[in-house]
């Protein structure tokens, strides 16, 4: 690459190059029309401003004849795509020696991309540009205000988790969030940046505690980055006195106990989550750490613990007082449901178990709770299967195969053989 | 439920008549729950032991000792369910050796 650099010269074709490597994708003529025009970008697009169509034509034959620059598509006229290694080669270069230019460059296109999309997108089609408007925002330092005009109100509507819970976009999610972190360092939130525009330490929580949650539910329970960022929020939650969010990090390093350590260490942590609800006194945070009680004692065997601890849920749950809802991977109500079934089935009590596992997949259904619903279905066709009903273990199986390939949730890949570790 | 996981494994590779390698799926199962506490399952693992090695003729003292301990890991448990697999099971042996 670099002789190709040598052989062009500085001039409007490496130009050309380095905006293409601001891109991952091909790029269309508008996002590259607000690149180019004036005021010219310093140290970038001098060259490229008011230039006129038989020129900036020349430019790109010349740069197609040297193969750096991919033939014009039919279907997308006035796209522009190149190589990916071209991409990162000159990418890399720009972000890396012109970091002025780049981070201007990202600022034109932030603004370009919110303001491209519609205020509320209601589908994935629509919400792309926010995606990369965040990006954008991020590259360009502007990590406050692409979190709080963008990834916040817009593509997740504040609590609502809109993009990852209606649109189950969570993979995307989890690529624009990873722009909030240090280079490959979940645990890390940007340090860098103005003060005006960096993150604040509510921020760094919030990011934290979005990516621990997007990344258990596309990389599995047990996937470290999940608890490192579980881990660093937990100490952002003890110094800012924020007990719905320490509640939050220490489900979120349950949920990875339960898959790596020993259950006695995984009850240990339910009985810190147990002891902070009792102290806050918050019918959902009772609900959680009764379900994450009932989980854990199920698993180890205990099961009329598992039983009574996972009913003191389900009772929270019927008499309507929890009033806010704590963003999980699965809703702690199903997994209640679910945890009375299953301990019923053990200690004999066949239809009560059958009556709960149907309103745990009901409820699942109601709310969109994807994985609760994958995990339902699952613990049923154990149950079914230790009954010796293989129609209905093959119906419930099928239904959850259903489930995984709508989703992205690597965590549910084994569900359809029986059932999988879905746990707390 | 990788145990659990490993027991269906062991279901399936015992009525292919391949019960050896059935056995060897309950160990690794084993091994797990000694590592992880994930003791529900405990029962059926050693239930399910005892009906491998009852299909390759093993001793019937070892098989009646596994069943035994099957059942009374799950009435410890006060898993009525597993208890009851196991006593099944049981019983069938016993009636197969009368």
């Amino acid at each position: 690459m670099g002789s190709y650099q040598t052989w062009l010269g500085e001039g409007p074709e490496l130009s050309v190059l380095r905006l293409l490597g601001l891109f991952d994708r091909p790029v269309d003529e508008q996002a590259l029309g607000v690149l180019l025009i004036p005021p010219a970008i310093p140290d970038l697009t001098e060259s490229l401003t008011n230039l006129g169509a038989t020129e900036w034509r020349r430019i790109l034959a010349k740069l197609r004849r040297a193969r750096l620059l991919a033939g014009e598509d039919p279907h997308s006229p006035g796209h522009l795509d190149t190589h990916p290694l071209v991409r990162e080669y000159f990418g890399e270069q720009l972000r890396s020696q012109r970091s002025d230019a780049w981070k201007k460059c990202n600022r034109r296109l932030y603004d370009h991309y919110r303001a491209l999309a519609p205020q509320l997108p209601d589908c994935f089609r629509d919400m792309e540009p926010l995606f990369q408007a965040v990006v954008c925002g991020c590259n360009a330092g502007l990590y406050r205000e692409a979190l709080h005009e963008v990834y916040i109100p817009r593509i997740q509507r504040g609590n609502a988790s809109f993009a990852a819970n209606i649109l189950g976009a969570r993979g995307a999610l989890l690529s624009v969030l990873a722009h909030f972190f240090e280079q490959g360092r979940w645990g890390s939130p940007v340090e860098v940046g103005v003060q005006e525009f960096s993150l604040t330490r509510e921020d760094k929580l919030f990011v934290l505690m979005q990516a621990g949650l997007l990344l258990t539910a596309t990389r599995g329970v047990g996937t470290p980055e999940a608890r490192i960022c579980y881990e660093r929020a937990e100490l952002f939650c003890h110094s800012a006195n924020r007990p719905v969010d320490l509640y939050a990090a220490l489900m979120g390093q349950l949920r990875h106990s339960s898959a790596t350590d020993k259950l006695t260490t995984t009850l240990r942590l339910a009985e810190r989550v147990h002891a902070l609800a009792q102290q806050q006194s918050e019918p959902a945070l009772k609900l959680g750490a009764y379900r994450a009680l009932a989980s854990t004692l199920f698993f180890l065997g205990d099961f009329e613990p598992a039983r009574q601890y996972a009913m003191l849920g389900v009772q929270i749950w019927r008499s309507g007082s929890v009033q806010h809802r704590i963003e999980e991977v699965t809703g702690p109500a199903v997994a209640c449901l679910y945890n009375v079934a299953l301990s019923e089935w053990h200690l004999g009590a066949i239809a009560s178990c059958h009556a709960n596992m149907a309103e745990a997949i009901s409820l699942a259904k109601r709310t969109n709770d994807i994985h609760g619903l994958a995990a339902a279905l699952s613990f049923a066709a154990f149950l079914a299967c230790c009954d010796g009903i293989p129609g209905e273990v093959e119906r419930l199986a099928s239904e959850v195969m259903r489930n995984v390939r709508a989703s992205q949730f690597c965590s549910l890949a084994g569900a359809s053989k029986g059932s999988s570790r879905l746990g707390p | 439920m990788v145990p659990y996981m490993l027991a269906l494994k062991a279901e399936a590779l015992h009525l292919a008549s391949r019960t050896l390698e059935a056995l060897e799926a309950i160990k690794e199962a084993d091994s797990l729950v000694e590592r992880s506490e994930e003791r529900w399952l405990c029962a059926e693992l050693q239930r399910l032991r005892g009906v491998f090695l009852r299909a390759m003729d093993a001793d019937e003292t070892q098989i009646e000792a596994l069943l035994c301990q099957a059942i009374s890991t799950a009435r410890a448990q006060n898993s009525i369910s597993f208890a009851r697999r196991a006593e099944a099971t049981y019983a069938g042996c016993c009636r197969q050796k009368a």
